[in-house]
């Protein structure tokens, strides 16, 4: 039982980190707005980082990593609202590449080729761009789609830092039919959420540490309105909220691999816990910067916007809750105390999941 | 990161799980705020101590096993399972027993761990005065230095209060001003007493419950040893804290203890499914999911321990996070049980004899005692967020 992260992982989480709190900081953010741009045109950057081709295999050209290791870097995405794709590309599509499509993977973590995800639970492709390959997940087949074959319409978001697209495709080459179709969707959509949730938390993160820095500046009544107990206390609760949903995902991460029966359950908790703490952290962060926090100048809504953005994709709420309740209530999910990690013996899921 | 147990925690898992089963009383005890089931709890810490179970922490020459921090919420998971008897002894092992271990010398943790783990001496603590609360700096209770044909005393005067287990207890411990002219932190001192010494008088306070769960204490010319002061004169505000961290947390409430619940809360709510509203099914599966975070949260916290890291000041959300986890159950519970919500043990229409009812007017002390949550989210936001002090 060890729920640290490598040192690997942290010191490649530590790189990302001074990389894209350097590149991508709020003035950057409010220049693409201001010029009507989303795009950050740092993809060759993230590629040279080895960020692209994380979970991509060594001998395909990625770095090999694990999906623990990419929660800590969705989380640093998070924390700037980082505008690339990255989660779509290199957390959704990259590893499922990887089995299906060695040269393609490699491609992408070579960066001569991006491929993003389309998929029913996230059904408007962020940044899509021309050169661009889809992989496409419909009702009976999973396949890979030109963006120029896409037929894709764009579609307007609250988000200034993402561009939207819906893409309808007559004709895809075909990666995958029948019983294989479903197990690739359902990986897709369980990184999605996953990595989906750790941005949250990244995004939380920020917008707490945004506002505690207005509430130390911020004077009223003599004082800093970071001494009102009112203030103080919203905040608190904001920071208990991410401080209980960060171990979620990070469960969620350690156990995805190997597709358990317990996998969708705990990918459900992290997201739901991850929205829940972030809707909160946006609905706080807006009260203490008050008026300012209303307007388009201020920082916050584009960290704001992102967590309205990603709490209904790769399933929202209620989409998870029903996982939860199915476990729970249909599967006679194993409940109380000792059910939470397996032994040392059992595959995860099947003893627990009886009693 | 491996999120497995190893075979030997299994193993450990097993034995903890054959003892219990051998050993956890049938029926469950009378309260442990009744003289008689004070006493039938201690006979309860009397049993696990033959077993070497009384804490299993601890380095085996002080009564425990030596186990490390997985070992120990294996313990409380079994423990919690097997729906053994409340700790009577909880103040004494889980707050006393770590504090003795960082500050004690090694005269008082031979003295005291010992027959702490094994129920022969139960703790009450006496932080709280009638003036200081929550402003628990403000404590005025004196502790003067006399000599007396050259053995060294405390004589302790004042007033303590909320004083959990204090009726029936042996020894307590608090916080007293050794220097008279001292103000706020400085000039308090840590000291032990026995609850029996003369000068010391014990007034029950009766709990929501009519159970007298804690007492007032009187001191008036109690004399102490001045061998019974943990740390050195002036240290003590510094060791009180300390306390309080291990009390916040991870040793008061492990998370075991909520699983339980949220598991006994989910059964409540299959029993009465074809009459709840379905806004009730969405607050038992949170309870589940909350009731994992807080799991997963120790076991993050217990593994960042082991490598070497430090429990800090974000120990104060554990606390917020679990007394409100423990009162949301117990108001869905009390939402569950229609008219039978509020009848009591003696009914035999009563809901798992009254449980409910007594968990949740538990649950409603649990954001008010170790520090309110108000003090935990100051706490949080001065220490974990830097806001400004008022």
């Amino acid at each position: 039982m060890d729920f640290n992260f490598s040192q690997d992982e942290l010191d490649l989480r530590d790189g990302a980190r001074e990389y894209l709190r350097g590149r991508c900081t709020p003035e950057v953010l409010r220049g693409l707005v201001e010029n009507g741009s989303a795009s950050l045109d740092s993809w060759s950057e993230l590629v040279e980082m080895g960020l692209v081709g994380f979970l991509i295999p060594e001998p395909a050209g990625g770095l090999g990593m694990s999906d623990t290791g990419f929660v800590l870097l969705a989380e640093e995405a998070g924390y700037v609202a980082m505008p690339e794709p990255l989660i779509d590309v290199a957390g959704v599509a990259a590893p499922l590449l990887a089995g299906l499509d060695a040269d393609l993977a490699a491609q992408v973590a070579g960066g001569e080729a991006r491929v993003v995800t389309a998929h029913p639970l996230n059904p408007y492709v962020n940044q899509l761009k021309p050169s661009d390959r889809i992989l496409l997940f419909a009702d009976n087949a999973a396949g890979l789609v030109d963006a120029a074959d896409a037929g894709a319409e764009d579609v307007a978001g609250i988000d200034p830092l993402r561009r939207l697209s819906k893409v309808c495709v007559s004709d895809a080459t075909t990666l995958a039919t029948g019983a294989e179709v479903g197990v690739l969707a359902k990986r897709a959509a369980l990184r999605g959420a996953l990595f989906t949730a750790a941005e949250l938390l990244g995004l939380t993160a920020a917008m707490i540490d945004m506002s505690k820095n207005y509430a130390v500046e911020r004077k009223q009544f003599g004082v800093a309105i970071g001494t009102f107990q009112a203030v103080k206390h919203h905040l608190s609760t904001a920071f208990t909220k991410l401080e209980f949903a960060r171990p979620a995902v990070y469960r969620a991460a350690a156990t995805l691999k190997g597709a358990d029966e317990r996998s969708a359950l705990h990918v459900a908790h992290a997201k739901i816990a991850a929205v829940d703490a972030a809707i909160n952290a946006a609905e706080t962060a807006i009260q203490v910067h008050g008026g300012i926090g209303y307007t388009f100048e201020a920082d916050l809504h584009l960290f704001m916007k992102r967590v309205w953005a990603l709490a209904g994709l790769w399933g929202d709420r209620n989409y998870h809750m029903n996982e939860v309740d199915r476990a729970v209530f249909d599967q006679r999910l194993k409940l109380g105390p000792a059910a939470t990690f397996p032994s040392a013996g059992n595959a995860l899921g099947t003893e627990e999941l009886g009693r | 990161m491996r999120l497995r147990y190893t075979p030997e925690q299994d193993r450990f898992r097993q034995e903890v799980r054959q003892w219990l089963a051998e050993h956890v009383p049938a029926e469950p005890l009378p309260s442990l705020d009744t003289p008689g089931g004070f006493e039938l709890h201690r006979d309860w810490e009397r049993t696990l101590k033959s077993g070497d179970w009384g804490m299993v922490t601890w380095p085996s020459e002080y009564g425990g096993r030596g186990c490390d921090l997985i070992e120990w919420l294996i313990f409380e998971e079994e423990y919690y399972r097997a729906e053994a008897p409340l700790r009577v002894s909880q103040n004494g092992i889980f707050l006393l027993g770590p504090t003795l271990m960082e500050f004690g010398s090694d005269e008082q943790k031979s003295r005291f761990l010992p027959p702490m783990a094994a129920g022969d001496e139960i703790w009450a603590q006496a932080w709280s005065e009638p003036n200081a609360g929550s402003d628990m700096a403000a404590i005025r209770s004196m502790a003067t230095r006399v000599n007396e044909d050259g053995e060294e005393f405390y004589v302790l005067e004042g007033q303590k209060t909320w004083s959990s287990r204090a009726v029936f207890a042996d020894w307590g411990f608090g916080i007293f001003r050794t220097d008279p002219d001292s103000k706020r932190h400085r000039g308090l001192s840590f000291i032990l007493f026995p609850l029996d010494a003369e000068g010391i008088t014990i007034r029950p306070i009766r709990q929501l419950d009519g159970d007298a769960g804690f007492a007032e204490i009187f001191f008036d010319n109690a004399k102490v040893p001045v061998a019974n002061r943990l740390g050195d004169e002036g240290q003590g505000w510094h060791i009180a804290m300390a306390t309080a961290g291990f009390e916040r947390g991870l040793m008061l409430r492990s998370p075991a203890r909520f699983q339980k619940t949220a598991e006994r809360l989910v059964d409540l709510y299959r029993q009465n499914a074809d009459r709840v509203s379905p806004a009730t099914r969405e607050h038992v599966l949170q309870a589940y999911l909350d009731a994992e975070a807080y799991c997963l949260n120790t076991y993050y916290t217990a593994s960042r321990l082991m490598a070497g890291g430090k429990i800090g000041s974000e120990a104060s959300c554990n606390k917020i996070f679990w007394s409100e986890l423990d009162r949301a159950m117990h108001r869905t519970a009390m939402s569950i049980m229609g008219a039978r919500a509020e009848l009591t043990e003696k009914n035999t229409d009563s809901v798992d004899s009254g449980r409910w009812l007594d968990g949740y007017m538990f649950s409603l002390a649990g954001p008010i005692y170790a520090g309110t949550n108000e003090i935990q989210r100051n706490i949080i936001a001065e220490r974990c967020l830097g806001l400004p002090r008022a």
